[in-house]
């Protein structure tokens, strides 16, 4: 490795040891109360005193979070193929989907609870709702979006609808899918927590909300630099599979 | 009494045979609702068994559309398109097409991008995972012959503008066609690769003599590819000149620089001409 690739992977690690070491410098330069601003020293700390409660609430955020994650994709890549195949159906579903999208989905969770209880299942469902459908709109995009020539070629050799897109329609949208994918991890995690936070008995949201009710300030900002890694952790699950599946997609260009 | 002179007829039919290719009284608007666009009207061609006929004409008249009539892509709104015998009703099934745009897909190597329409056209479809070695063999046998041996297993992206046009020229005529459809495949190259890719093209024909319809605005290209060219007039397309090009013309590169083939691009020229400034 030379020097400017060493120096290309190190930058991230600078730039957080940057963020915290300022934090912590700040809190402890203008003597910061601890129930207001903990230094990042105070809230990991605070992490390895409770790490079996965090422990516990990330594997059941993680849980609901994955479960609605992969819920969202098999749902939005079905829908996506669907309405990107048909002007029609694009026609038909596009305003119906834009206002549904536009509902916030905090709103939806006192109706989820109604329905199914206090639990893990309101809290994947808000996942998938929050994942889903940049998903669809993605993968309906990158389908939609296939050149009419290639079309024709492909019709004046006598292939049906289905048969274009298994062998262009698809492929060419996988692109779209994994950009949206990162994306889409990203919301699911954010809808895990906040139906957590809303209505739930476990998780990492309702960590949250049981230690900041508490005023155990250290302990919210353990929960939610551990949201935040796990977060980072998804992203570049969802980033390196991308680059692995569609390296055409970036000319063989990417990093690996 | 004088006897007078019969009609002459614009193309010649050899042995009474039907063209293969015949549109009669075509006519065709674009868009929906009435307020469309009026691409074709009483448009009449045809194209003999195993001729090169090639369509010129300014831009937009139609001539790309006429091409998606042959092959089946749209219907007329009015007229008749037939295609070896049979009233052309759906996409058919027997033409190879290749357009300015190579159109491959990026991540399929060359030699797979060819492949594709194996993939997908009857009877080849149900054998071909049998059958890939065989058409791999067939595939590169037609590489070698157009100068691609050394890239089939390169990617789209990895090859230079004539190369992808080439491959997308092998992928039109991989499934053997009666009929091979070109609209302006040679349009986006450079002067020297489009000589090259002429070449090839007529090489190829002269091997299999499918029935070719190119489309083009190069009216140089026109009279060295094609055995009649036909120039069509500004919106609604119509045919307003046909002309036979003599084979010495269509010969070699030489050819191209005789007195002969300037008077029969002059000629063309001059109906382009006044295809332009008569748009009725």
């Amino acid at each position: 490795m030379n020097r400017r690739k060493l120096r290309q992977a190190l930058s991230p690690w600078v730039t957080a040891f940057g963020f915290f070491a300022i934090w912590e410098v700040a809190c402890l330069a203008f003597d910061i109360p601890q129930s207001i601003l903990p230094s990042p020293i105070d809230s990991v700390r605070a992490g390895i005193e409770f790490w079996p409660v965090i422990l516990s609430a990330s594997m059941q955020t993680l849980y609901t979070t994955l479960v609605g994650f992969f819920l969202a994709l098999v749902v939005g890549v079905a829908l996506g193929a669907l309405v990107g195949s048909s002007q029609a159906m694009y026609r038909a579903t596009n305003p119906l989907l834009i206002g549904f999208n536009s509902v916030p989905k905090v709103a939806m969770v006192p109706v989820l609870v109604m329905w199914f209880g206090i639990g893990s299942v309101p809290a994947i469902l808000t996942a998938f709702l929050t994942a889903f459908f940049p998903i669809l709109a993605n993968v309906a995009t990158g389908i939609a979006t296939l050149e009419p020539e290639l079309a024709d070629v492909l019709r004046s050799l006598g292939a049906k609808r289905s048969v274009i897109l298994r062998k262009v329609g698809l492929p060419r949208a996988l692109p779209y899918l994994f950009a949206s994918l990162k994306v889409a991890i990203s919301l699911a995690f954010v809808g895990s927590v906040i139906a957590e936070m809303v209505a739930s008995d476990g998780g990492i949201g309702y960590l949250l909300l049981t230690a900041s009710s508490s005023f155990r300030v250290p302990l919210v900002f353990a929960a939610l630099l551990v949201v935040g890694v796990l977060g980072i952790l998804m992203y570049l699950i969802a980033d390196l599979i991308e680059r692995r599946s569609t390296r055409w997609a970036t000319r063989g260009g990417g990093s690996l | 009494m004088i006897n007078t002179p019969p009609p002459p007829r614009e193309e010649p039919v050899p042995g009474g045979q039907r063209p293969f290719v015949e549109l009669t009284n075509v006519s065709l608007t674009y868009g929906d609702f009435g307020e469309g666009l009026l691409a074709l009207q009483d448009f009449h061609l045809s194209v003999q068994q195993g001729e090169f006929t090639a369509l010129v004409g300014p831009s937009g008249c139609g001539k790309s559309t006429t091409l998606k009539l042959i092959s089946g892509l749209r219907q007329p709104d009015s007229g008749g398109v037939i295609v070896a015998g049979k009233e052309v009703s759906k996409p058919l099934k027997i033409v190879g097409m290749a357009f300015q745009n190579p159109t491959l897909l990026p991540w399929r190597t060359s030699l797979d991008n060819v492949l594709l329409p194996l993939e997908i056209v009857e009877p080849h479809r149900r054998s071909f995972r049998k059958e890939r070695a065989r058409h791999a063999e067939r595939a590169m046998a037609l590489f070698e012959k157009v100068g691609l041996k050394d890239v089939a297993d390169r990617f789209p992206w990895q090859l230079s503008g004539g190369m992808q046009q080439r491959v997308s020229l092998c992928r039109s005529l991989i499934h053997e066609p009666d009929l091979l459809l070109l609209d302006e495949p040679f349009g986006a190259l450079d002067a020297f690769t489009r000589e090259d890719l002429w070449d090839t093209m007529k090489a190829l024909w002269e091997e299999q003599r499918f029935t070719a319809v190119l489309i083009t605005h190069d009216l140089t290209e026109s009279v060295y590819m094609a055995e009649s060219v036909h120039v069509l007039s500004a919106r609604p397309g119509r045919i307003v000149h046909s002309q036979r090009i003599p084979p010495e013309l269509r010969r070699d590169r030489d050819a191209r620089f005789s007195p002969a083939f300037a008077d029969a691009v002059y000629q063309l020229r001059q109906h382009v001409g006044h295809a332009q400034e008569d748009p009725v």
